[in-house]
């Protein structure tokens, strides 16, 4: 299948960090790619024949004149193929289409500092952001947390960055005194942070317990979707039945199907696929919806969500 | 969804996810905030008394004019780390003076909380001119700075803490009167 609309490009070059992070630059083919602003992700397009992938990443950089632009992918353990194939397969010259592009995650441009906080490949908006910011000369401060083995491969991708900036730690946040770091934050600090689950839970406490305000607090989860239970997804308008693959999100089902599905972060942070449910009881598995919209169960984020039931009948 | 300019005044609650507060009020007759007890935020109060000094008295300080007390918040402010949560109480004017040095001091929606005004007194900026028409009751004012009738909008402004007041100045209904005699 080749992608209807995007910027065509191929990867340029393919750069190891650790055993699971690689870094490829894109380059643009033909049309330039558009204006990405720092904290941007791209839906990249990729795949064999067999099987096409549609996924997520956050932009490390971007040249300005549009020709070339950056991402880091994990090798997701639980990958639905997506990542693997771009460890595994992609090379110089493999193509790849940006679908997208949209800013999820901005910094505030008011905010007197910034303090940014990362962990694994969550470091990947904040390359893009740290960047941005100490050539604005914004006042910011980056922590980043890692395994030891990662530690240098971190050290070596951070090192353009002013040390007094750059704060990079091979222990747990707990562990390396974070929140006393957070606490002696002055009160127009806004907090940014991303990274696995964990990790994000941790920041959020440690925040809510030091006072910080929602309007300061900007988060970015990323996650990988991942597979699960096989079931059967039914369009109440057409009565059409599709298999939802146990390797495959309901996201990609009804693409695969040929159905215009609404999607933007493909990471169940944005809500734009969000669809009504009329039968079947959704597992939600987003970061949009409220407690009580999931309780309720009549909204589902296609991009991350499944269901517990075996079929489930969207209003589509 | 009609997006309001004015201030977002809500009666006053301690909040409990705050890890410390403090009070202004421009007049000891305002009330402390909903919830005081076990804990209980750091009171300023603006005394209008030359005499007074600034000095911490069971757990008050007493300020001797809005300007002074405006002046020691700014301090404060720049100084102050995460988790404080800010208390205004009083007329309209000394809240909006509160907000500005707020926002100034880059404190966001959620660390600010004001009650209800004690008056319903505005201040309203010109806008052929720029005077700051303090103290305005009625809907109309004439402007202190181009003697306009100014007409006072549901529109405020933040940063210069006053309502637009918006009228036809003199200079210009002459020249339109000169404009339709001479055709």
């Amino acid at each position: 299948m080749v992608e209807r609309s995007g910027y065509l490009a191929v990867i340029a070059s393919v750069e190891v960090l650790t055993p699971t992070l690689r870094k490829f630059v894109l380059a643009a083919q033909g049309v330039r790619f558009p204006a990405v602003s720092a904290g941007s992700h791209v839906v990249l397009g990729f795949g064999s024949a067999a099987r096409r992938y549609k996924n997520a990443y956050s932009v490390v950089s971007a040249t300005p004149d549009g020709r070339e632009l950056s991402v880091i992918v994990r090798r997701a353990p639980q990958s639905r193929g997506g990542s693997a194939f771009l460890h595994d397969q992609a090379q110089d010259g493999t193509p790849v289409t940006v679908l997208s592009s949209a800013n999820l995650f901005p910094v505030s441009k008011t905010a007197k500092r910034h303090l940014l906080l990362s962990a694994g490949v969550g470091i990947t908006p904040f390359l893009a952001h740290a960047r941005t910011l100490e050539a604005e000369g914004a006042d910011y401060t980056l922590h980043h947390f890692c395994r030891p083995e990662e530690k240098p491969a971190f050290v070596t991708l951070l090192a353009d960055l002013p040390p007094g900036r750059v704060f990079i730690h091979d222990r747990p946040p707990e562990d390396a005194g974070m929140k006393h770091h957070m606490a002696e934050e002055g009160i127009a600090t806004h907090l940014y942070f991303c990274g696995p689950e964990g990790f994000m839970g941790w920041v959020e406490q440690a925040a809510a317990q030091l006072g910080f305000v929602a309007a300061k607090v900007h988060s970015e989860h990323f996650f990988v979707p991942e597979g699960g239970k096989p079931f059967t997804v039914v369009l109440a308008s057409s009565g059409q039945r599709i298999a939802v693959a146990g390797d495959e999100t309901l996201l990609e089902a009804l693409e695969n199907a040929g159905v215009d599905a609404p999607c933007m972060c493909r990471g169940g942070a944005c809500g734009a696929c969000a669809l009504e449910v009329m039968d079947g009881v959704p597992e939600h598995r987003d970061h949009v919806l409220t407690e009580q919209e999931k309780t309720e169960g009549r909204t589902i984020l296609t991009c991350v969500s499944r269901a517990r039931t075996d079929t489930l009948t969207l209003n589509l | 969804m009609i997006v309001s300019s004015q201030l977002p005044f809500a009666p006053l609650v301690l909040d409990a996810s705050g890890v410390r507060h403090l009070y202004v009020r421009d007049t000891a007759d305002c009330p402390l905030p909903d919830g005081c007890g076990a804990v209980m935020p750091e009171i300023w109060t603006v005394v209008s008394d030359a005499t007074v000094m600034a000095d911490a008295r069971e757990g008050e300080v007493l300020l001797r004019s809005v300007t002074a007390l405006l002046e020691r918040l700014a301090g404060r402010l720049a100084r102050e780390r995460v988790g404080l949560r800010l208390y205004g109480a009083g007329g309209a004017s000394f809240l909006s003076r509160v907000a500005i040095v707020a926002d100034a001091a880059g404190l966001a929606t959620g660390e600010v909380l004001l009650a209800p005004p004690r008056d319903t007194a505005r201040r309203v900026v010109c806008v052929h001119c720029d005077t700051l028409n303090d103290g305005v009751q009625a809907d109309t004012v004439r402007c202190l700075g181009c003697g306009t009738t100014l007409f006072v909008r549901e529109h405020y402004s933040r940063g210069l803490g006053a309502y637009m007041g918006v009228g036809e100045p003199e200079i210009l209904l002459q020249a339109m009167e000169a404009a339709a005699r001479h055709g």
